[in-house]
């Protein structure tokens, strides 16, 4: 997901010591010939190495926490959505329960199979829906990002073809992103500006009839129980000249859920 | 429901009990050939709310509701001449009424809720014939419904399948209404199988009705065919020598702007046939006992957000027998974080003795503050 990352699995854990020990070799080679890396080195990591590492880095095995969602009009005019998120087998599955405002108080969603499944719960009518995941396109509770922005980012790789171009950043490696055929996607590409040392994202750039319509980007990463984590995200809807921000309130990370958590029953609890 | 208020009120009285709710204010126009409709009214929804632990809630909801305007009305002014009714009026006044108080628990084996409370059922927008304890108004279908006065267990079976048995008591098991449904998913899809038991209306055989106890039997499907959601709902008779029923199909796609569609289709084998129709048919369907006057109708609706706050929605309903239609474009804004404000604009297209077409114009207001 959007939100977090995961060191729970060892391979990682000893990946990202290889990393750290590649990057003081790195840092140490680039004392003595004082050149940096990009060219020598960014290079070496395929499109698909550099995906692969930040899914890892930024994909949490299971996690739950607050957020705090607020949409700042053209005009100015703000909305301060509050809800509790859950998430499993790294944002597979995610459950989201709106708390404030008033009017959309409980209402939830149930999000499965990397968006692929989505029930949504409205409590006044105690009524459960499927969606069919063209449902995904809509914006989330008026927002800039749509319910397919909050998919896990495995959708990266099977939805879209990557490859690594010139970012012409010194930070950042530059994946683009196209559809593949039959996905169904709602963008027409992706950029991703991935931060070299810890692999993280720095932004991503939405491209929809090939026009750039949105920019999220991820400010403000701290450490949460060892885990690189954007506490706030921005997203800009260029179009439309709004903008909304996730801020993350409270997170913890490994979460063990009951058996029956991300289902219909909890959903409507 | 004495008792369970007597029951229920100490529990919710001495417990943390959360209240929000809404202020909501409407002004109808309802413009007829030759007549015309001016109300509004005002409601006040309190929800009451409290959880002593993660396993029982008790759940209550008291309505306000004053009216202004025309308060008389007559049912002759919205059904066809032809049926030759001199007058039926009926008035509506303020009341204050519990639209639902309940209470919901959670064993590890099945959850259980007793008492007045929300119940909805099926797949279907616009119509579902699955849920024979409601009935929706097309041109507000995600409206609340009352509550039900109800037992209901939920009791959870395979891997992520539910098993719900509803029973709303009347004065003997016989009259009581019993449904039974049992819902799981296959791959993508989601499904329910139901079997219930109501006093019913039942077709007489002569284009009109007769009551008896009947056995339904149905089911439900929602899912999705290449990126297109798809759903189905059916509710029958179980009895071979007066085999009745209902069924809706719909369908709906999300465009990439955003841009949602949706449309479905609705049968019901207990409406009129074409130039059959009685002033019973008018009459059941008033009284909420059948879900439509006659047989085919045609549900379209479009919606796109227009920005962050501002919807718009166009519906589009018809009656397939009778060829009339209405069409209705809607605009709400999210004026406040809690506050909404809707314009809607209804006009009807067929004959004046048709179902739809004896409406002219009608105008809506509707503004609606939560807290």
């Amino acid at each position: 997901m959007l939100v977090g990352q995961n060191l729970k699995i060892q391979i990682h854990l000893n990946f990202m010591k290889l990393l750290k020990i590649s990057k003081t070799l790195r840092t140490i080679f680039y004392l003595i010939l004082g050149i940096n890396s990009t060219g020598l080195f960014g290079a070496d990591f395929s499109a698909k190495t550099i995906l692969d590492s930040m899914t890892i880095v930024m994909q949490p095995n299971s996690s739950q926490g607050k957020m705090e969602q607020e949409i700042i009009t053209s005009s100015n005019i703000k909305r301060v959505f509050t809800f509790n998120y859950y998430s499993e087998d790294k944002g597979k599955n995610v459950l989201i329960r709106y708390m404030e405002p008033r009017k959309v108080r409980n209402n939830a969603f149930l999000i499965k199979n990397s968006g692929e499944d989505i029930w949504v719960y409205f409590p006044r009518t105690r009524r459960v829906r499927k969606l069919a995941s063209h449902a995904k396109k809509q914006k989330a509770q008026g927002s800039d990002f749509s319910y397919e922005d909050f998919s896990g980012s495995e959708e990266w790789k099977t939805d879209y073809r990557v490859k690594q171009k010139p970012s012409g950043e010194r930070n950042n490696y530059l994946l683009n992103f196209t559809p593949r055929i039959g996905a169904g996607t709602s963008y027409d590409s992706l950029k991703i500006y991935v931060n070299k040392l810890n692999y993280y994202p720095d932004r991503m750039l939405y491209y929809q009839n090939g026009v750039h319509l949105k920019t999220l980007n991820f400010q403000d990463v701290k450490k949460i129980q060892g885990i690189p984590t954007a506490m706030r995200m921005l997203m800009e809807n260029h179009l439309e000249d709004s903008k909304t921000t996730i801020r993350i309130l409270e997170m913890e990370y490994n979460v063990i859920f009951d058996r029956e958590f991300f289902t219909e029953r909890n959903l409507k609890k | 429901m004495i008792w369970l208020i007597i029951f229920l009120l100490p529990v919710i009285a001495s417990a943390q009990v959360d209240i929000f709710g809404y202020y909501e204010s409407e002004y109808d126009h309802i413009q007829l050939p030759n007549k015309s409709y001016n109300f509004s009214y005002n409601k006040l929804r309190l929800d009451l709310e409290s959880r002593s632990n993660e396993n029982v809630m008790v759940g209550a909801n008291i309505n306000f509701q004053i009216f202004h305007g025309d308060q008389e009305w007559d049912i002759v002014d919205f059904i066809p001449e032809y049926l030759e009714i001199d007058s039926a009026p009926f008035s509506i006044s303020d009341s204050m009424y519990l639209d639902n108080i309940y209470l919901r628990t959670s064993f590890q084996r099945f959850d259980f809720t007793i008492g007045k409370q929300p119940i909805s059922l099926g797949v279907g927008y616009a119509w579902n014939p699955l849920d024979i304890f409601n009935r929706k108004d097309l041109i507000d279908p995600t409206y609340e419904q009352a509550g039900v006065n109800a037992l209901r267990m939920e009791i959870p079976v395979m891997d992520g399948g539910t098993l719900d048995i509803i029973i709303e008591p009347d004065s003997t098991w016989d009259m009581s209404n019993k449904l039974i449904q049992l819902k799981s998913s296959l791959g993508s899809y989601d499904f329910s199988l139901n079997g219930g038991n109501q006093y019913h209306l039942i077709p007489d055989g002569n284009s009109g009705y007769a009551y008896d106890h009947v056995f339904f039997g149905g089911g439900s499907i929602i899912g999705e065919l290449w990126k297109f959601g798809l759903w189905g709902e059916t509710l029958w008779s179980l009895d071979a020598d007066n085999n009745f029923g209902e069924v809706v199909f719909g369908i709906d796609y999300t465009f990439n702007n955003g841009v949602y569609l949706m449309t479905e289709y609705f049968h019901n084998s207990l409406g009129a046939e074409k130039n059959e129709v009685t002033f019973d048919h008018y009459l059941h369907n008033f009284n909420g006992e059948t879900h439509s006057i006659m047989q085919n109708y045609l549900f379209v609706m479009g919606m796109y957000n227009f920005t962050n706050y501002i919807s718009g929605c166009l519906i589009a309903f018809g009656n397939l027998d009778d060829q009339s239609f209405i069409l209705a474009p809607q605009l709400n804004w999210d004026a406040f974080e809690d506050v909404t404000l809707g314009a809607w604009v209804s006009q009807s297209f067929g004959e004046n003795d048709t179902e739809f077409g004896i409406q002219d114009l009608v105008l809506r207001f509707r503004l609606r503050a939560y807290f």
